[in-house]
């Protein structure tokens, strides 16, 4: 198994391409979540001067909240991990590098497997950015400081790991059934922001709420910001058990489908 | 030992839709050998290569490597071209050879002997993009012989050379040779297959013509090319002939092959006796190409 890493890392971190977007994603995602604050609290002072009552000042890096806050957050930009798959996924099949592997004596589960690493590679590598930088501005924010309080809600960044390794595993498939790197991305945006949310329309609203992007979004729900305590909604604050079965399952059916493409097709 | 089988292929067929790109082929490749797969564009030797190398499936028929199904642990044995040399253009040649290392589970030690034997060694940190087409088609030959494969595949290993590079590629195949590998090199350059093969199997169509020695298809004997006054009389007089056999035709030029210890006067003189008359007769270049677009006319 050693040898599967070593080649899928010798791949794509001799690659400039991949630093460059890994770079690109990761500071886009430090100035989102950096600058979110900013943001909502010029939000909240503008409302705040028509508003008759005064506007709870609550930051959105203080623990135990902020890991919700800002898995929430990550999760608008987890396009960009999944186009860095697609990319590289889709770059074996235009190289045909996939053929020379298979020839040269990797198995196909192998060939699956290294593509796997990669996409899990993906998603952890998000999902520790993102626990670093929750750690790095909850420690900052938040006066008082216990165990207990900073790691309560940190199973958020869990669920914000399922829900991308599911959105990857989609892309993923994309990727493998459609091998041309620019028709696999426009396909997967469609899915993902045209096809489905149209879908949904006309399905009965026990399918259209179990479609994979939809259980997906789900997952981690819309934070109670102090703009939303206001206006006195809210929203929920844990995961949901089916959210997460949903998940799991469409992660599971879309990576085993992927699987038999790699397994079946000729190259 | 020295008949012990590499490659045994039987009945091996694959359609594409209507077209028979392999067509019900047998092919028997021994130990030792160096095989040559002719044929024409699109006579199914690529196709063919696939389905031995594990990437397409036949529809039927089977094969099998070293007297056993393929299996990963197979191919790893077996150092492998197909059509134009692959390797990722943003790695150095040895970047994209380490992989293959990784792949065939063998150590990166021999990786500079490779690029040394096939002349790329002081380019080995240069990304492969920068490669002229020679360098990467030795690239290709280098990276085929990592782990010291017991047989090489070489799909059309020249296509695309100028002739300095194609001498080169020859040159390196025939060196292989001698250290007694098992090659198969696909090919639509007859001259290819007859400088550097011992045995060849023609293609047409998917189905095999011939399948035998080089030299016996280019023959020891000689081949000549004639006329006579009467055509019709002339084949019956050959076909009498038990060392002189018609090998093609074309309009009434005949090409006639004769076997090892015959003369062109010997041919002369046997027509006389049988009354038939010559206005022509050429002594022509042996060349598999002869036989070869013989056999096609023959059988198509």
């Amino acid at each position: 198994m050693r040898y599967i890493y070593r080649i899928t890392t010798r791949k794509l971190f001799k690659s400039r391409t991949f630093w460059i977007m890994l770079a690109l994603y990761g500071f886009s995602l430090s100035t989102l979540i950096f600058g979110v604050e900013a943001f909502i609290r010029n939000v909240t002072i503008n409302a705040g001067n028509n508003s008759p009552i005064p506007i709870p000042e609550i930051s959105v890096y203080t623990f135990p909240d902020i890991w919700q806050n800002l898995s929430y957050l990550t999760g608008f930009l987890k396009l960009f991990p999944a186009l860095i798959l697609i990319i590289f996924v889709t770059a074996e099949y235009s190289y045909k590098t996939n053929r020379q592997h298979i020839m040269n004596g990797m198995s196909r589960e192998s060939y699956f497997f290294s593509q796997l690493v990669f996409l899990v590679g993906m998603a952890l590598f998000s999902t520790l950015l993102l626990v670093f930088l929750t750690l790095f501005l909850g420690f900052q924010h938040t006066s008082d400081i216990s165990l207990s309080l900073v790691f309560s809600k940190s199973y958020f960044s869990l669920a914000y790991f399922m829900e991308l390794l599911t959105f990857l595993s989609i892309a993923f498939f994309t990727a493998i059934i459609i091998r041309r790197s620019g028709l696999a991305i426009i396909t997967f945006l469609l899915l993902y922001s045209v096809i489905e949310p149209i879908s949904r329309f006309y399905l009965p609203e026990m399918l259209a709420q179990s479609m994979p992007f939809k259980r997906i979004g789900n997952l981690i729900d819309v934070p109670n910001t102090s703009l939303m305590k206001l206006f006195g909604v809210s929203f929920r604050t844990n995961i949901d058990t089916f959210d997460l079965l949903f998940v799991i399952f469409y992660a599971v059916f879309f990576l085993f489908l992927s699987y038999l493409l790699v397994k079946k097709r000729d190259l | 030992m020295v008949d012990e089988s590499i490659l045994s292929i039987q009945g091996l067929s694959k359609n594409y839709g209507s077209i028979k790109a392999v067509d019900a082929l047998d092919l028997e490749i021994k130990k030792g050998q160096v095989f040559g797969l002719l044929g024409p564009n699109g006579s199914g030797k690529t196709t063919t290569l696939s389905i031995v190398l594990g990437l397409i499936k036949p529809q039927n028929g089977h094969f099998k490597w070293f007297g056993k199904p393929v299996t990963a642990a197979t191919l790893r044995r077996i150092g492998s071209i197909l059509e134009s040399p692959i390797f990722y253009p943003y790695l150095s040649a040895t970047d994209n050879l380490k992989i293959i290392a990784d792949i065939k589970r063998v150590s990166y030690d021999s990786i500079d002997e490779k690029l040394a034997m096939t002349g790329l060694l002081e380019r080995k940190n240069h990304h492969f993009k920068t490669y002229s087409l020679g360098m990467k088609q030795r690239l290709a030959i280098a990276a085929a012989l990592l782990g010291n494969p017991e047989v090489l595949i070489l799909d059309e290993p020249t296509n695309g050379l100028d002739p300095q590079g194609i001498a080169e590629i020859r040159g390196l195949i025939i060196d292989i040779a001698k250290e007694g590998k098992t090659i198969i090199i696909a090919s639509h350059l007859l001259d290819e297959v007859q400088k550097v093969c011992s045995d060849v199997a023609v293609l047409q169509n998917g189905k095999c013509l011939y399948s035998g020695k080089v030299d016996f298809m280019t023959g020891d004997g000689l081949l000549l090319e004639v006329m006579a006054d009467k055509p019709e009389l002339l084949i019956a007089a050959l076909e009498n002939c038990q060392w002189a056999t018609i090998s093609s035709r074309e309009k009434d030029h005949f090409l006639v092959q004769l076997q090892k210890d015959n003369s062109a006067s010997d041919l002369n003189r046997y027509l006389i006796d049988q009354q038939v008359v010559l206005n022509h007769l050429t002594t022509k270049h042996k060349t598999l190409e002869s036989h070869f677009l013989a056999l096609l006319k023959n059988k198509a």
